[in-house]
């Protein structure tokens, strides 16, 4: 569906619709300091309806359906978004993955928390804290997750030298 | 080289950081590289190496787990 993986134009869509939000996983890690790639975008939202009513704007436009690997075309309801942990959606800006939580069980008010404020190109997003990321990567214990480990303890060390 | 340490040596540790490789085997002039970037350049970075790959890959994205 997507020509490519646009980030940049994914986050702003979000935060031009006015939508809470909170950058996990690997984009927060990268956004932190550390060398990685990942291949979409994964975001926790804020849980009101009001936030879900204005997600769910934002995904008609960007034409979200669910990562289905038979290929039917299935559009997230609010019902839908707001029940799973975790929506994996193709749009026409790249994958975004949607949840409400992470490993190990945090919810958006025990990620706020650990969270800060980066300034992207006249965007203020929220984004999850490095050691955060690390603690949830752990909890997760896949294998990938694991092998990011040493690089991501190591950008902590190397940030707090300077 | 000769004057390397010998691995499980005290000072090896702090003689690998000196060719720029933590004791984990981190590559660490990618970090400093990575540290030195803005957020935003950082993401423009991650963009243009995704998308460099997706097309590695005919386009494809790597399944889902």
């Amino acid at each position: 569906m997507a020509a490519g993986q646009k980030f940049r134009e994914l986050l702003e869509v979000l935060f031009d619709h006015e939508v809470d939000f909170l950058v996990v996983g690997a984009t927060a890690a990268v956004l932190g300091g550390a060398p990685l790639t990942t291949f979409d975008l994964d975001v926790v939202f804020e849980p009101s309806s009001d936030n879900r009513a204005r997600l769910l704007g934002v995904l008609q436009e960007i034409d979200a359906v669910y990562v289905d690997p038979l290929q039917r075309s299935i559009r997230p309801t609010e019902e839908r978004f707001g029940t799973h942990r975790l929506s994996l959606l193709e749009t026409r800006l790249g994958r975004l993955d949607l949840l409400t939580s992470i490993e190990p069980g945090w919810g958006w008010d025990d990620l706020v928390p650990r969270s800060h404020r980066m300034e992207i190109g006249g965007m203020t997003l929220r984004v999850l804290d490095l050691d955060a990321v690390i603690e949830s990567k752990m909890a997760m214990g896949r294998e990938k997750d694991r092998a990011a480990l040493p690089l991501l303890r190591e950008v902590l060390r190397q940030r707090g030298k300077s | 080289m000769d004057d390397a340490p010998a691995p499980g040596d005290a000072d090896w540790p702090a003689w690998l950081e000196g060719q720029m490789v933590s004791s984990e085997g981190v590559d660490l002039a990618l970090v400093h590289e990575q540290l030195a970037r803005t957020p935003g350049e950082r993401l423009e970075v991650l963009e243009r190496a995704v998308n460099d790959l997706l097309e590695l890959r005919g386009g494809r994205w790597p399944e889902v787990p």
